[in-house]
């Protein structure tokens, strides 16, 4: 029972950031391995101003904004001028993993290697759910359901849905992309820096700390479907459940291996994902 | 008036041949003299920084042709690399140096057979993903088995020799293995690859034999890296599994991409690149990372084609030099 | 004055893939224009140069809306100052529904105008529109940029992969659309039989260059149309060869 909340627990985060991994995936064609570090620096500017200001709500957002707000950046300077040059899809994840390097080295050189704690949104027990369970389900699902209505019933979500479709078609139809875009690594490293501050308590903080739920939400995103935002959801939890599970009963070694594994079994099954369509190639 | 500056090939032989010319060859001969004469021109720090790169260039030529001519994206290279590495270790006992090195090389193209399958259905990054997670496999199985990788100590390696022995050894491996992924490249296999890459429904329609080349390429790539393994280990003397974290393959993908995806000059380059800039910089410390993060952003951002489109660039230039 | 003035633009790949060699052109307004040419020609090329959908290009000369230049801005710009395209593919998004498809360029429940000329539509609102069929998703494309109510429409090869009865009611269509709406029109099409019965003035490029401009009754019988009429015909030249051939050491 314990293996199973924490598995949901990790599931959600990992939902949270692969959500932005698939944003990012739909809208770019680019897999963005600096998601995770962006994400970091958001915690940790976070954790600074929870020093100085002693209001966690507060400082998790505007950490969150903080993070959003460098994404956006990094998108409008780099990538899309990168994007603009001619550089392929590979090349532009190339320099997202030039940029994690950069940012952590930045946050060492500002915030130093050594771990650091991170205080909790809520001690205790809400019946018999940890606190912070409680404060991670309601987070998370108020951020799923928050997405789920800008991008399927706003117009600007509908604009999300055409730039991931057809790039020029939408730039022919006046819409910005450029403009577009940056909103949605910014929301996307929004959401993914409010995941670091949620799961940061579990782990101690450090420029690493987000690598590997990184990595297995990457995973939960790709089991489910890089096309579908419901498979993503799903894949994630999957993984957070079968990493717990494992962990807890069999061997805790083991168990990234053993995510790999069953992501193996999923893939070799359904190659397109849970909940994705079926890849078809045009000769 | 337009200066004949390009011999033309007129059959696939003459394009298959690595020394088409008098100045081919020159250039050949005047680069190996200069290769030989590393070991006497250069400090011991940088001759160990060239072998590093000369090593590291097998196994970025290795996964290019996967990566690069095959289209198939992979994160297995560290696990190929630590897989030959500490076969190596382990065999270099029992059989000897050169015999050794070819072994590891054979068991790495085994594994990398194994891990071929599923990219006979798996695209792009659901493929990414399940060959990450065999590096990730490899790494946590030696981890946690102090029998393979000898425990908190690290695994030691036998030496081979002075840092100059260990630079011919790398050298000769580096040439045979250029000069052979030349020739595949060039052969009516790497053609088949490159036809995978771009239409793979065409390319069955043109007979090509999906099942066969995708798993030959995978081999390949990995008797590449799992050697290139093996010298690592020479080259290191020591081994332990934080050497194969997936970090790795994430650094020996930047090589490919900066050096140029699917061309063989370029996995040179982009390995001189990944290995030397950070040694350029090594007296700043913490810095490294983040200079060397700028330098790919930038040549990443200026070089869409990676450093190869720059040489052919360059090299365009002076043949038409007194033209344009 | 003409709405659209294009001055003796050039377009290059690759910086070394010459494919407009000074293309000149201009547009009425209320008019319709065609241009014709066999595969190759540098037609696609032309529309997406004047709605800036390549980067950079055209590296020379200049376009000229409605007075202003739009020459090497940004497509997103270019579409609201009211020169729309659509283009070769049609651009239809297809995992969204035809509302969807429509509200992007700003349709709301009011505009009922767009069934009149587009009956289909009406009746499929609510349809994925990868299930349309190619007609229709043709008619949803073009639907959509009316519904900007842009000044300049360009139409990069409407009839391609139309079957030729479908085309004659998409041709009939564009037909009432510049009557009704005085909605001005440059059609690229390879398809001269239908697009030169429409048109009021034509031009025929040829390898990057306009080689014939007309009235559409000079159009209709002009040797070099009816060449066109039985097929493309790419004369290999001397320089498109050696061209050829730099591209491929690439």
């Amino acid at each position: 029972m314990d293996y199973l909340i924490s598995g949901l627990q990790v599931g959600l985060i990992y939902v949270l950031l692969s959500f932005g991994i698939f944003l990012i995936y739909r809208t770019t064609r680019i897999l963005n391995f600096a998601h995770g570090d962006i994400a970091t620096l958001g915690t940790f500017i976070a954790l600074t101003l929870h020093q100085k200001t002693e209001n966690l709500l507060i400082s998790v957002v505007v950490g969150a904004f903080c993070s959003g707000v460098v994404s956006m950046l990094f998108y409008r300077f780099i990538i899309y001028e990168g994007e603009r040059r001619g550089v392929n899809p590979l090349g532009l994840t190339i320099i997202t993993i030039a940029f994690a390097y950069i940012l952590q080295s930045f946050e060492i050189v500002i915030w130093g290697a050594e771990p650091k704690d991170f205080p909790s949104l809520a001690y205790g027990r809400f019946f018999i759910f940890p606190a912070q369970f409680v404060v991670i389900l309601l987070v998370s699902l108020f951020l799923m359901l928050g997405m789920y209505f800008i991008t399927m019933k706003t117009n600007f979500g509908i604009q999300i849905r055409a730039i991931s479709q057809n790039r020029e078609a939408s730039a022919t139809l006046g819409i910005s992309v450029k403009k577009v875009v940056s909103f949605v690594w910014f929301i996307a490293s929004f959401i993914g820096a409010i995941a670091g501050s949620l799961i940061a308590p579990l782990y101690f903080v450090d420029q690493f700390f987000l690598f590997d739920p990184f990595v297995k939400s990457f995973i939960g995103a790709v089991v489910g479907g890089l096309d579908n935002p419901f498979g993503v959801v799903i894949g994630s939890i999957i993984v957070g459940l079968a990493e717990n599970i494992f962990g807890g009963y069999i061997s805790i070694k083991f168990k990234t291996a053993f995510v790999f594994f069953i992501a193996l079994v999923f893939l070799l099954i359904k190659p397109e994902g849970l909940l994705g369509r079926e890849i078809k190639e045009r000769v | 008036m337009i200066k004949k500056t390009v011999r033309m090939k007129t059959d696939y032989l003459d394009d298959y041949r690595l020394i088409a010319d008098l100045p081919a060859l020159v250039f050949f001969a005047l680069v190996t003299v200069v290769f030989i004469s590393i070991p006497f021109l250069f400090s011991e720090l940088w001759l160990s920084v060239i072998t590093h790169i000369a090593l590291y260039s097998i196994a970025v030529l290795g996964q290019n042709l996967l990566i690069g001519y095959t289209g198939l994206i992979s994160f297995g290279q560290a696990g190929f690399l630590a897989i030959g590495a500490y076969t190596f270790a382990h065999s270099v006992h029992i059989l000897g140096f050169i015999p050794s090195i070819f072994i590891s090389g054979l068991i790495a193209s085994v594994f990398g057979v194994i891990v071929g399958f599923p990219s006979l259905r798996l695209k792009g990054p659901y493929l990414a993903i399940a060959t990450l997670g065999f590096s990730v496999v490899v790494f946590q199985v030696l981890q946690n088995t102090p029998a393979i990788s000898g425990g908190r100590m690290g695994l030691s390696v036998p030496s081979f020799g002075s840092k100059a022995e260990i630079f011919y050894l790398v050298l000769a491996f580096c040439y045979l293995f250029y000069i052979a992924g030349y020739k595949i490249v060039k052969s009516s296999i790497g053609k088949s690859f490159s036809a995978i890459r771009d239409s793979e429904v065409a390319a069955e329609t043109l007979g090509i034999n999906i099942v066969k080349m995708k798993l030959l390429s995978f081999a390949i790539s990995s008797f590449y890296t799992g050697v290139a393994g093996a010298l690592y280990a020479i080259y290191m003397k020591y081994l332990e599994p934080n050497m194969f974290f997936i970090t790795e393959s994430i650094l020996m993908f930047s090589a490919i991409v900066i050096g140029g995806i699917g061309s063989v000059l370029g996995s040179i380059l982009g390995s001189i690149f990944v290995i030397a800039v950070p040694q350029f910089f090594v007296g700043m410390k913490e810095l490294v990372p983040i200079i060397f993060g700028i330098v790919i952003v930038l040549v990443v951002m200026f070089e869409p084609l990676g450093l190869y489109g720059r040489w052919i660039k360059i090299k365009l230039y002076f043949m038409n030099l007194p033209f344009r | 004055m003409p709405i659209l003035e294009v001055k003796n633009i050039e377009t290059v790949y690759y910086d070394r893939l010459y494919v407009l060699k000074g293309v000149s052109l201009e547009i009425n307004q209320g008019e319709i224009r065609v241009v014709l040419g066999p595969n190759g020609a540098g037609k696609t090329t032309l529309a997406k140069s004047i709605s800036g959908l390549i980067k950079d290009q055209p590296r020379k000369g200049d376009i000229i809306f409605e007075g202003r230049s739009i020459a090497r801005k940004e497509a997103e710009k270019i579409s609201s100052m009211g020169l729309v395209l659509v283009p070769e593919d049609r651009g239809v998004f297809p995992e969204l529904t035809v509302e969807e498809n429509l509200k992007l360029s700003g349709w709301t429940k009011k505009d009922t105008w767009v069934f009149d000329l587009f009956p289909n539509l009406y009746q499929k609102l609510q349809e994925i529109s990868n299930h349309l069929s190619g007609g229709e998703q043709q008619m949803l494309a073009i639907a959509r940029a009316i519904i900007k109510k842009p000044k300049l429409l360009i139409l990069d090869e409407p009839s391609l992969g139309l079957s030729p009865k479908l085309t004659n009611e998409l041709f009939k269509t564009l037909k009432r659309l510049n009557e009704e709406l005085k909605t001005t029109m440059l059609i690229v099409e390879q398809n001269a039989r239908v697009s030169v019965e429409i048109c009021h003035y034509g031009y025929v490029m040829e390898n990057g260059k306009m080689v014939f401009e007309g009235k559409a009754d000079d159009l209709k019988d002009n040797e070099l149309i009816k060449e066109l009429y039985l097929g493309g015909s790419v004369k290999k030249t001397e320089k498109g060869w050696k061209l050829y051939k730099t591209r491929r050491r690439w």
